[in-house]
């Protein structure tokens, strides 16, 4: 494996120790060591080492790969830069054998970069990966699987302001892993360091110079020493070095380091320039271009490393940034015509055991010169089954244009779709149509078509037709029809029939054919979720996880799908706290990989979840949130549901015109069948808004038996309990108890068990309820319930209880961030509390409905709601009507 | 660090070398009360130890100013070091206690100015011994 180069000596007074030592490090190596040096299990599987630009990252992971190698640990180094980071498997090219990396399955590839990267004597060697963020996804992914499976252990730096690679993020902030970050050098350290590299005493007038300007940064404190140097600036006088007049350099770090290109003889700047482009050239080239002797010089300064690869020496820069400062000033043509130079003269120079065909191709095409575009084809179908939809769609987008075909135009479309551009997808899709194709790709077409229409357009029947079509072609095999059905039945599932969805989702999550049971996975949880059984969800997406690949399976539904199924399926069972980390994990991950199709469900999701809980606020901001970020994808459809968020929230937090509003533009969006039945949830809550409790649960029955008999069971349950909760306990009883008989949810059998008590009058029952509510964190309905049990303990005289039941809604509701409801409305107050009918009407007269009004809505007499609020004034201890609304808790807005 | 600087280290350390005992004893006294599980790294009797501590600190301070040689001493030091179990972290701990000691036997030598000598020198050292430590070959 490569082991970076020695450090190049200073040119005049190389130090002892070598000319650039890794001063002041020692105790963060020897903890990443330890970390790792282990190696048995349970140890940490990973480390991560960050710090700013510049900051010593590498010499760090030097260090740490030195102390690994004096345990005896084996050692695998990879160097990631910008060039290969939009190739797939490019930082490991070199290492597969032969042919390996033009092998058309990407499963084999896979196997065969396990296999190089592993250990057959069975220990653990140490992946150790430099500037992990330029990793490309596709080795990501792999090394992703390799430290989940324990088979590997993993050392990693990445500058602060850089982002993880998607799939290493849980590996690398996870609980399991080390996290450094690299301090400034103090004073001490620039003090030896200096002493070390000149090889003298320094005058404390240079440290204090270097350490205002650098601020500590190791390269920065390099960058001015050798800038220094070369001016004549920093002498050695009487043995001791100093300054003499003003050290150079500005205070900048990027102006120092272009300070110090800019003096580069022009002759030899097209091989720094080459570097820059493509980081790693062989030395043969760069002579052949500029001579060796200057490129002696650029070493003897530190702007160029000879690194030895397969027996070849290479030169890379001295630094990244070097390569960062020379990209920005080089203009496009320029870019092109060293990239064709380079291209002769790899084409002309074969080494030994072949040259990277992909890495080939892609310099060919950035060359603008005709390219291979069978190479092209390869590439983009790893980096598709590695789920790195922008390398897909930068190495698919040329060969479509160039030799389309249906599987070429396949590979565009899908990855529009991943990036949420699919008004672009869908012509592609048309086009490609048109083309000649086996079978399976002709499902794949029609799969990517159904996803646009469900999704993109919200044309859940246009989906359903595309599929139908198919499945009556003579051409279709079993294997396509049964891939056919699955997706038949998930766009079901999506576009509100998850009842119908079930049956055959079951039988293809069961498949043995792994592309079908993991693209069934996911809607048969969300259909299980849907239909009252989490645990199945939960149980079944386990398994997906576990038995995926996780990447090399083209054409199922990427990882943040499952996340999504996993996160709903914990929020209808009532694991609330766990749905949140998923979903907030999920969103963070989506953000890293720009998915914005992913960062909208994980919002949504985060705001059910929260919504559950009853913090009103926050549930209404994330669903806010969602909103836009839904509108922005353009999925008009599921916004739906961020939308009926968005109303229970207002509703939550007494803001009756805004829930109106929300939901006067949810009526605007396009109709979609997706969770449809939840619209009442949103009518019902702006009624109650409204104080219209009764038409808040004539909404709430009709949704619930469009929900039951449509399969969202969960949904179905909830909304009767909302019933229960708006004081018809009654009513749903019978209902909530049959639907509770077949769900596995916990979440939903505490809202039987809550309204089965409230029904009884069973106040251990309550207690119990507001127990198991509490358990899940679901604070309102805790509070909820233990209101109704103080009211049931102070009716049967036990003022005790009572009190104590008191304190404990108000702790509950304390946590809800100012949720107001009708069954907590006297939470706070009340010495006597009013019966159910008194906090109906009253709840009706704080929302300044007239007597009349109430005696209509509930069929009473005018004098019979008179004598009722009579009551409640006395009870309550007001004067009226004006003092309702506060002394019900409800605040101004609701009055 | 500067010659100056040198030269400090170079007399404060000359001024404790009459009272070496009570340098020892408060410098072990100091180390185990900071960390008691260094005490394990040592033998029981501490006797040749004392000895040894101010005539390893004298001949290093009598290199400062001829660093390959300093050098040349202080990896092979830090490798010994590292195989008696010495962590990089203990290194801190033996600064304080060397500062504890000078400050105890000579309190009106150890101005400002010598302390910050004393802590640059030690770094020199300390960290050439922890590259000893790491890098398990001599260096010329």
């Amino acid at each position: 494996m490569t082991i970076t180069a020695l450090p190049t000596p200073i040119a005049r007074t190389p130090g002892p120790l070598g000319s650039w030592p890794c001063i002041g490090r020692a105790q963060t190596v020897a903890r990443i060591v330890a970390a790792v040096s282990a190696g048995g299990m349970g140890r940490p599987p990973a480390a991560l080492v960050r710090g700013p630009l510049g900051g010593g990252k590498t010499r760090v992971i030097d260090e740490v790969v030195n102390g690994l190698v004096a345990k005896q640990r084996s050692v695998r180094r990879i160097v990631a830069t910008t060039a290969t980071s939009s190739v797939p498997f490019g930082a490991v090219a070199h290492l597969l054998p032969v042919g390996a990396r033009d092998s058309a399955d990407p499963l084999m590839l896979i196997a065969s970069l396990r296999d190089v990267l592993t250990d057959a004597t069975g220990q653990r060697p140490v992946l150790v990966i430099d500037d992990v963020p330029l990793l490309d996804v596709a080795t990501a992914g792999v090394i992703a699987t390799l430290v989940g499976a324990g088979a590997v252990h993993l050392v990693a730096s990445a500058r602060l302001d850089e982002s993880l690679p998607d799939p290493l993020v849980d590996v690398l902030l996870g609980d399991a892993a080390v996290g450094v970050t690299l301090q400034p050098l103090t004073d001490d350290d620039i003090d030896t360091l200096l002493h070390l590299v000149l090889g003298g005493p320094v005058d404390g007038a240079v440290i204090l110079s270097m350490r205002d300007r650098s601020e500590g940064n190791p390269l920065f404190v390099r960058e001015l020493t050798r800038s220094a140097l070369d001016a004549g600036a920093l002498v050695e006088v009487g043995g001791v070095w100093r300054l003499r007049g003003d050290a150079p350099g500005s205070s900048r770090l990027r102006e120092v380091v272009e300070s110090r290109l800019d003096v580069i003889d022009p002759q030899v700047r097209p091989a720094m320039e080459l570097l820059a482009l493509c980081d790693l050239v062989d030395l043969d080239e760069l002579e052949a271009m500029v001579g060796l002797e200057p490129l002696a010089e650029l070493e003897a300064r530190g702007l160029l490393r000879i690194v030895t690869r397969a027996s070849r020496q290479y030169g890379t820069l001295g630094h990244p940034l070097h390569g960062e400062a020379i990209r920005m000033s080089l203009p496009a043509i320029r870019s092109k015509l060293l990239l064709r130079g380079h291209v002769q003269w790899v084409e002309a120079h074969p080494v030994a055991g072949g040259s990277d065909a992909l890495q080939l191709a892609i310099w060919r095409l950035d060359a603008g010169l005709s390219t291979d575009l069978d190479s092209l084809l390869h590439g983009a179908r790893l980096a598709a089954a590695m789920h790195d939809s922008s390398s897909a769609l930068r190495l698919a987008r040329p060969l479509f244009d160039q030799r389309p075909t249906a599987e070429s135009g396949w590979l565009v479309a899908d990855a529009l779709f991943q990036t949420g551009q699919w008004a672009e997808a869908f012509g592609v899709l048309d086009r490609a149509a048109q083309l000649p194709a086996p079978s399976n790709l002709r499902v794949d077409l029609a799969v990517a078509r159904a996803t646009i229409l469900l999704w993109g357009l919200g044309d859940a029947g246009a989906a359903l037709a595309t599929l139908e079509q198919l499945r009556v072609d003579p051409d279709m095999t079993q294997r396509d029809l049964a891939r056919l059905s699955a997706e038949y039945a998930s766009v079901l599932v999506n576009a509100g029939r998850p009842g119908d969805a079930r049956q055959e989702l079951e039988r293809a999550a069961q498949s043995d054919q792994l592309q079908l049971q993991l693209g069934a996975a996911v809607s048969y949880a969300n259909a299980m979720s849907m239909g009252g059984q989490p645990a199945v969800a939960i149980a079944t997406i386990e398994r997906a996880l576990a038995t995926r690949p996780s990447e090399g399976v083209t054409g199922v539904a990427d990882v943040d799908a499952h996340h999504v199924a996993m996160a709903f399926a914990l929020i209808e069972a009532g694991s609330l706290a766990a749905a949140i980390e998923v979903a907030e994990r999920g969103y963070e991950r989506a953000v890293v990989g720009a998915r914005p199709l992913s960062q909208f469900w994980f919002t949504l999701l985060i705001g059910r979840a929260h919504l559950c809980t009853g913090a009103a606020a926050t549930s209404l901001r994330v669903f806010t949130q969602a909103r836009a970020l839904g509108l922005d994808a353009g999925l008009s459809g599921p916004t739906r549901s961020a939308v009926i968020g968005v109303v229970i929230g207002n509703a939550l937090t007494a803001q009756p015109e805004a829930a109106d509003a929300a939901l006067r533009e949810f009526d605007a969006l396009a109709p979609f069948g997706f969770m449809a039945p939840e619209r009442a949830l949103a009518v019902a809550w702006a009624a109650v808004a409204q104080g219209d409790l009764a038409g808040a649960r004539d909404a709430l029955l009709a949704g619930a038996d469009d929900a039951a008999s449509t399969g969202h069971t969960t949904s179905a349950i909830w909304m009767l309990h909302d019933i229960a909760r708006l004081g018809r306990p009654h009513d749903v009883i019978t209902t909530m108890e049959a639907l509770g008989a077949t769900v596995d949810s916990a979440l939903a059998a505490a809202k039987v068990a809550h309204v089965r008590a409230l029904v009884d009058g069973d106040l251990a029952g309550l207690t119990d309820a507001a127990d198991r509510f509490e358990a899940m964190g679901a604070n309102l309905l805790a509070a909820e319930t233990a209101v109704a049990a103080a009211d049931l303990a102070r009716d049967r005289g036990d003022q005790r209880s009572a009190a104590a039941l008191n304190v404990r809604a108000e702790r509950h509701a304390a946590l809800c961030e100012g949720a107001r409801t009708p069954a907590l409305a006297v939470a706070s107050t009340s010495v006597d509390p009013l019966t159910d009918r008194e906090r109906e009407i009253a709840y009706l007269a704080a929302n300044e409905l007239t007597s009349r009004e109430i005696a209509d809505q509930l069929f009473l007499s005018y004098r019979t709601v008179n004598n009722h609020l009579q009551h409640i004034y006395d009870k309550l201890g007001i004067r009226g009507r004006a003092e309702l609304s506060q002394a019900l808790g409800l605040g101004q807005e609701g009055s | 660090m500067d010659p100056g600087q040198i030269a400090l280290v170079e007399s404060t350390l000359a001024a404790v070398v009459p009272v070496a005992d009570r340098f020892s004893a408060v410098f072990y006294e100091h180390l185990f009360a900071l960390d008691p599980s260094v005490r394990a790294l040592f033998p029981d009797d501490l006797t040749a130890q004392r000895q040894k501590l101010v005539d390893e600190l004298v001949v290093i301070v009598d290199s400062l100013g001829r660093l390959g040689r300093l050098v040349a001493r202080t990896t092979e030091l830090g490798r010994r070091h590292a195989g008696y179990g010495v962590e990089p972290h203990h290194y801190e701990l033996v600064l304080e206690s060397i500062l504890a000691g000078m400050t105890a036997c000579v309190p009106d030598l150890m101005t400002d100015d010598a302390v910050v000598a004393w802590r640059r020198a030690y770094h020199l050292v300390a960290e050439t011994m922890l590259y000893g430590a790491a890098h398990d070959h001599p260096v010329s």
